[in-house]
């Protein structure tokens, strides 16, 4: 074997190696369409904001395609008085060892108008819609909270009461 | 370069791309359509040979290049299975590790058949991978022969027959204003008693909001099968021309030149069809007008079929599940938007796939889980989109009556819910006797609204259904079927 031929041989072994070792970051890097990436935090990192607030879960899905890529929406406020054209709704998932935080976006949703009237609330803007793919996420049962973020001075970290476990290859809500 | 060699290299290469489409198609003689194994064969052919092609420039030798290729096609042709053999062991490990997996393995071999193979020994194995593939595709090609036979000769037959009848109109032209008909199957629409039976559920309150409505109903019609290609051309061509017992490609070929769309064009009818399925029960070209959707489901089609077990499957189909709904959601509003396009004259037909599986809403007509698409084992998934298909039924005749009050409406499905034969024939439990489940199966939703009139269509089947209301319409006098 030539020396050429060697070294080309073993760069390209070595190459699959390290694709191999680092795929799942690799892939989960590819920014995929309306698609958010999950992000190891601190699971005291919004303490400071929990507070009781106006949130629900509407739809939770988990599409069975390559990357398990898992869908909640819902709705999630804190009354102000004035519209909150930055705010900003995350959803926090955290167990005994890890938590992981993924950004949603949140949309002006007509058919709540008459729900937001009703509360006195400024603005259609509480809706929200993430989806991400939670293979990176350890196994394990981890409670989902929702930080949301209306102004500086309207900030709230809330628990769901909804329960979710992780495995290698599902992602499903279990009762605790 | 040895000739002979050449053609072994290239025919192994054939045999091994072609061998998943052969298969499939063989072992549905009757069922699949040869443009598709056409269509298919086509794209796998083309691809191998870019994948020879790239393989020659490095190896620059044919029997060399031809094994090469034939392993990288067997590993991405069979790549679903290896992934799943693999995960079962390592469950840590995804489709992009498998694939990583496989293409180290593709340069080891390739770089072993680079320095250490002779042509001679590539040359061997091309040979041995010609003589399992080729044969293959010849023993299945043998099993399938009578098969075929029957299928060419019933298609003659059938063909006259329907000539026949189509040469032969049972009226006199009438041309004038003739109100619009509205004539709507929903596949697997469970019957009063069927919904009963298999979900214990009591459907009373949709047969109420229907007969509010103005239209007629009959609880316990029940057609002579529970299979879809045997009941819609049946009903399209107002004659029993199908029998379960023929073959799907037989069946198929009747759903042709469509009597009833010809006699309703006859009749001075402008034919506007709703069919965004794959199934294309609806001949379009018998039609004036039809729904156009950009998109049709890739579920259940050969091509599917075929892409479902290599390496492409995450890419193919993977908008299904949401343009499933789309499209559903879009047939039922141009049903609505017919209502709108004329007060006469408009022969206006659609088959919905629903609430046949795949189930892709739940009763409020939100998105299903994946895993409940196709989950054919509970009742709950069917039942949930069952109470769907109601609501909608009932929202568009609601729209369509209040457009067009002088109208006829004929709703009606094929069959009833086949739970007892999709547990038998899709899970193999036999946890009920299909002869006695057979009426069940075959109860059918069946109601007309003639105007808001009054119209006999009690314990009638779908097709004398449908002649009851024509020859009651249009004053001729179609032979109800027995």
């Amino acid at each position: 074997m030539k020396k050429t031929d060697k070294i080309i041989y073993w760069v390209i072994t070595l190459s699959f190696v390290l694709l191999f070792v680092f795929a799942n970051d690799i892939i989960l890097s590819i920014p995929l369409k309306e698609t958010y990436r999950l992000k190891e935090v601190e699971s005291t990192k919004y303490d400071e904001y929990k507070r009781d607030f106006e949130a629900k879960i509407e739809t939770f899905y988990v599409k069975q395609d390559i990357f398990f890529t898992t869908e909640f929406s819902g709705y999630a406020f804190i009354p102000t008085n004035q519209a909150s054209p930055n705010k900003d709704i995350n959803l926090v998932f955290i167990s005994e060892n890890k938590s992981y935080e993924v950004d949603a976006s949140v949309i002006e949703w007509f058919f709540l108008k008459s729900m937001f009237r009703e509360k006195g609330l400024v603005g259609i803007n509480h809706f929200f819609i993430t989806r991400f793919s939670p293979i990176e996420m350890e196994n394990g049962i981890y409670e989902l909270f929702i930080y949301c973020y209306e102004n500086e001075n309207t900030i709230g970290f809330m628990d769901t009461n909804r329960y979710f476990e992780k495995t290698y290859r599902t992602f499903k809500e279990v009762k605790k | 370069m040895n000739k002979k060699n050449t053609v072994i290299s290239i025919a192994s290469l054939i045999c091994v791309a072609l061998f998943p489409c052969f298969f499939l198609y063989l072992q549905n003689t009757g069922a699949a359509i040869f443009s598709d194994l056409i269509e298919m064969s086509g794209i796998l052919l083309l691809i191998s040979l870019i994948i020879l092609g790239f393989s020659f420039l490095i190896f620059r030798n044919i029997e060399k290049a031809a094994l090469i290729s034939n392993i990288f096609l067997i590993i991405g042709l069979y790549f679903a299975f290896i992934e799943k053999a693999i995960v079962k062991v390592i469950p840590m490990l995804y489709y992009w590790h498998v694939a990583i997996i496989c293409l180290f393995l593709i340069f080891q071999i390739g770089y072993l058949i680079y320095k250490k193979s002779n042509a001679k020994l590539a040359n061997q194995i091309n040979q041995v991978l010609l003589l399992i593939f080729g044969g293959l595709i010849i023993f299945n090609g043998i099993l399938a022969v009578p098969k075929a036979f029957q299928t060419i000769s019933t298609k003659a037959q059938n063909q006259a027959e329907l000539d026949q009848k189509i040469n032969n109109p049972t009226s006199d032209n009438q041309e004038g204003n003739l109100p619009n008909v509205y004539y709507f199957i929903f596949d697997e629409y469970a019957g009063f008693d069927s919904i009963q039976r298999y979900c214990n559920y009591d459907n009373s309150a949709f047969y109420a909001s229907l007969e509010e409505l103005g239209f007629v109903t009959s609880k316990h019609s029940v057609n002579d099968t529970w299979d879809t290609y045997t009941e819609i051309p049946n009903l399209l061509q107002l004659a029993r021309v199908n029998s379960i017992d023929m073959t799907a490609a037989e069946k198929k070929a009747n759903l042709k030149d469509p009597f009833l769309l010809k006699f309703m064009k006859e009749q001075g009818y402008t034919v506007n069809a709703l069919d965004s399925t794959n199934y294309q029960f609806i001949d379009v070209n018998a039609t004036d007008l039809h729904l156009g959707v950009d998109y049709i489901s890739t579920y259940g089609t050969f091509k599917s079929l075929i892409f479902q077990n290599t390496a492409y499957y995450p890419f193919h189909g993977y908008e299904d599940h949401d343009e499933e709904i789309s499209n559903m959601l879009r047939m039922f509003n141009y049903a609505i938007e017919s209502s709108e396009k004329t007060k006469s004259n408009l022969f206006t037909i659609g088959y919905f796939s629903f609430p046949h599986v795949p189930y892709i809403v739940d009763e409020n007509g939100n998105k299903t889980n994946d895993s409940d698409r196709l989950n054919l084992r509970d009742t709950a998934p069917y039942l949930a989109q069952f109470k769907y298909a109601s609501k909608k039924i009932l929202e568009m005749t609601t729209e369509i009556i209040r457009n067009d009050p002088e109208s006829i409406i004929v709703i009606q499905s094929d069959h009833g819910y086949r739970y007892p034969s999709h547990l038998h024939f899709w899970y193999g439990i036999d946890q009920f006797d299909l002869a006695v489940e057979s009426i069940y199966e075959r109860n059918i939703l069946n109601s007309v609204y003639y105007q808001g009139k009054d119209i006999y269509i009690d314990n009638y089947s779908g097709i004398n259904t449908l002649i009851t209301v024509l020859n009651k319409l249009l004053d001729v006098d179609l032979q109800m079927v027995d």
